[in-house]
């Protein structure tokens, strides 16, 4: 171990400088030191891993004596031998300085003793470091300055004096019977990072500090900070432009990305069910995703009790009920609970085994939690298809439309499909829609299923498109029928709906289903109005918190209850007439 | 002038008071273990104070080091220390003989007293006896996060020798009870 620590300091560490080279070398004398004692003795007692962790905090290197012109630092029982004019002693407080009487556990007092006499005690220690102290104070000349720290930062709470600051006040003052309380009295006020006079300022920063927070407080300080740094005197109006009522370019209005992000022009991306339905929720988060291209930094910390997220719980899920419905059909049969049972733990377990590779869990038994859930959910699954198909045949499985296909779907276009609006104009659409069944007694009958592994939070049956925070229903109705008609002339949609097979709040398989006729001609308004939108360069943030708990954006959001706040306020002025179309989404 | 010294001057001057019998108990009982029980600022620390003191003055208790004064907040700790040594000041410049021979060798020994909140207290003597004590000689406190952490360390690393080996069947009596064992971690964290 000792001889590969010596290769890796001697040909992997980089030596920037001649601080760096000295340090390798005095590493590799300790290291070189000890493999010639352990080749000469039996290596009992010593455990080279932690020896190694703890030399380089052990060893000093490029120490100086005292110099003129320079600090010099020096502990206790070493300083002042320099005669120097001024002296500082740091760190006196009760907690550190002279502290109390600590034995050596491994030999305590008595037995030392028992021992021999010469043998040092925990008293003798500290009688050394109150000689120690008091031979300081001895040799000093000049001004001496005893310090402590009265606040700690960390716990936030006050530290006191150590007994030989009492005893200095008792002498200074004069006063010998001077309690605790008259000697906090006594001393002057604390010195913090903000100096209390400009004399005291060393640099420009303390000078800023003493500008800002000390009795003579400038009285424009805001003004004259945006004068001299104008980067942050823009931070400092787009805080006043978003704290005020008006809707401006701090909060999203943008009209110039706007007529970029039109999904209505000819060249525009196609719209996906998400992307809207985010923008129905957040025009903001939306702005962030597909004007500024925001990605959020990839979260390297894991969950240790946790192994897959709801997304890749989600995607797990959905290739199991893919690969299960799949197999299902090309043997022509419908599910049966009894008889496919296995079929489905099959294909979970082909799943899982392929996930814990890509992603191995943090322990056996968060696996064996995770699985049992993912087991439940596929039984939640098969026992209600095997109802569901009684009067229904799937025959299309997560068909792909402007997007690569993964299943040689009947419906499968790589083209984006042409949504017309009521205006006259069209948007292109993509979308991955899990199930397409046909109706058993009338196969030109076809319906749209999605399968949800959350809750059904959000969910309701009497509000499809809950204020313009969703539109897959109505997205993936349009773009399956116009795709069937293409495919299979005369065969006409009849329904979208979604299924919840999981064991999650209120799911347990329940469906939830829109007619037609209700999700078209509602659907195609709100389409047309978050396009509007989108083209006006209107993104304002949400006033419902909700609506961003799980936004990709918390990090720039930074305090969502206040925004959301400001957000309503803003909404609510009718002097912001952009946001008008907002106001008629959210039905303000 | 404080209240509480204002309370102290009133009780070191003033009329005999209704508990004076059980502050010269406190005074001079040494070899009884007493409790103490009375309101702010009626002189408990002032009674406490004179009590070390005189069981250095006569000897009951022979050396300082072997004192110990536990405070809750650090702030008392320091203000007890002071006045500690203010008495024994004041007692050895009053005594004679024997008696201010001890009072001058405790002085000159009070950093050796143990002055501090029961945390320090008791970090002490864990620091002194791991051995007895059964912790590692270079433990160090820890806070609640990482309190957290370690417990969850330890848990998994039960649940994962378990799963490995189950000689008491406890996993066989969770499932009869339709429990997993994640189920029991998740109970432990409720409030």
């Amino acid at each position: 171990v000792l001889g590969a620590a010596a290769i890796l300091l001697r040909e992997q560490v980089r030596s920037a400088s001649e601080l760096d080279s000295y340090a390798r070398e005095r590493l590799l004398r300790e290291i070189s030191d000890l493999s010639e004692c352990l080749s000469e003795s039996e290596p009992e007692g010593i455990d080279v891993f932690e020896w190694l962790a703890e030399l380089p905090t052990r060893l000093r290197v490029l120490g100086q004596g005292p110099r003129p012109g320079h600090l010099h630092a020096a502990p206790v029982w070493d300083g002042g031998h320099a005669g120097r004019r001024h002296t500082f002693v740091v760190g006196l407080d009760d907690s550190r300085y002279p502290g109390g009487l600590r034995q050596e556990p491994l030999l305590l007092d008595a037995e030392r003793s028992r021992v021999s006499e010469s043998l040092p005690t925990s008293a003798r220690d500290l009688e050394e470091r109150t000689l120690g102290f008091a031979r300081l104070m001895a040799r000093t000349r000049g001004r001496v300055t005893l310090s402590y720290c009265c606040r700690d930062l960390v716990d936030d709470r006050d530290m006191f004096p150590s007994p030989v600051i009492w005893s200095a006040y008792r002498i200074l003052s004069g006063n010998t019977t001077g309690a605790f309380e008259d000697l906090l009295e006594w001393l002057p006020v604390p010195a913090s990072f903000a100096p209390l006079d400009p004399e005291s300022c060393i640099d420009a920063s303390d000078w800023w500090r003493w500008r800002l927070c000390g009795e003579t407080a400038v009285s424009n300080a805001a003004e004259a900070v945006s004068h001299h740094f104008p980067h942050l005197g823009r931070g400092s109006a787009a805080a006043q432009a978003r704290a005020s009522d008006a809707f401006t370019e701090y909060d999203g209005y943008v009209p110039e990305a706007g007529a970029d992000l039109d999904p209505r022009r000819p060249d525009a991306r196609a719209v996906s069910a998400s992307g809207l339905e985010l923008m129905g929720a957040c025009p903001l988060d939306y702005f962030f995703r597909y004007a500024l291209d925001i990605a959020p930094p990839e979260d390297l910390l894991l969950d240790p009790s946790v192994w897959l997220d709801p997304l890749e719980r989600g995607s797990l899920l959905h290739g199991v009920f893919r690969d299960f419905m799949c197999q299902l059909h090309d043997a022509e049969l419908s599910p049966r609970f009894e008889r496919d049972h296995e079929l489905m733990e099959r294909v979970l377990e082909a799943h899982t085994r392929q996930m814990t590779q890509a992603k191995p869990p943090p322990s056996q038994e968060i696996l064996q939690r995770e699985v049992a859930e993912l087991r439940r959910s596929a039984a939640i699954f098969l026992r209600e298809e095997e109802l569901h198909c009684e009067g229904w045949e799937p025959f299309c499985f997560e068909s792909s439309i402007g997007l690569p296909s993964q299943t040689e779907s009947l419906l499968d276009s790589a083209d984006p499909i042409v949504v017309a609006l009521p205006d006259g104009s069209s948007v292109r659409a993509r979308a991955r829609i899990d199930r397409i069944d046909r109706l058993r007694t009338d196969v030109s009958s076809i319906a749209v299923w999605d399968y949800k592994t959350g809750s059904t939070y959000g969910f309701d049956e009497a509000d499809p498109f809950a204020a313009g925070r969703r539109i897959q229903n109505a997205l993936y109705l349009m773009v399956t029928q116009t795709r069937i008609e293409h495919v299979h002339p005369g065969c006409a949609v009849s329904s979208f709906g979604y299924f919840f097979p999981s064991t999650r709040t209120n799911a347990y398989g329940e469906r939830i289903q829109w007619p037609a006729e209700l999700l078209i001609a509602g659907g195609r308004e709100l389409l047309a109005q978050l396009c509007r939108l989108i083209a006006a360069g209107c993104f304002p943030f949400t006033p419902d918190p909700s609506d961003v708990r799980y936004s990709d954006y918390t990090l720039i959001h930074g305090d969502v209850g206040s925004l959301a706040e400001a957000a309503e306020r803003k909404i609510a002025n009718p002097g912001n007439a952009m946001l008008e179309p907002f106001r008629e989404l959210r039905g303000l | 002038m404080t209240p509480k010294r204002r309370a102290r001057a009133n009780a070191e001057k003033g009329p005999a008071l209704p508990d004076a019998e059980q502050r010269r108990l406190i005074l001079e009982e040494l070899d009884r273990n007493l409790l103490v029980e009375a309101a702010a600022g009626t002189g408990k620390t002032t009674s406490l104070v004179g009590r070390m003191a005189a069981l250095l003055r006569t000897g009951t208790c022979e050396r300082i080091r072997s004192l110990a004064a536990v405070t809750f907040t650090r702030k008392a700790a320091a203000e007890l220390r002071t006045r500690f040594q203010l008495e024994l000041e004041r007692a050895a410049s009053a005594a004679s003989g024997e008696e201010q021979e001890r009072l001058e060798r405790a002085l000159r020994e009070i950093d050796q007293c143990s002055i501090g909140t029961i945390h320090s207290f008791c970090g002490r003597l864990l620091r002194e006896r791991p051995v007895e004590a059964k912790v590692d000689v270079d433990f160090a406190e820890i806070d609640e996060k990482d309190d957290a952490r370690l417990r969850k360390e330890a848990w998994d690393d039960y649940v994962v020798r378990l799963l490995a080996d189950d000689p008491h069947g406890v996993l066989a009596k969770l499932a009869s009870l339709g429990l997993q064992v994640g189920d029991l971690e998740r109970r432990s964290h409720c409030p």
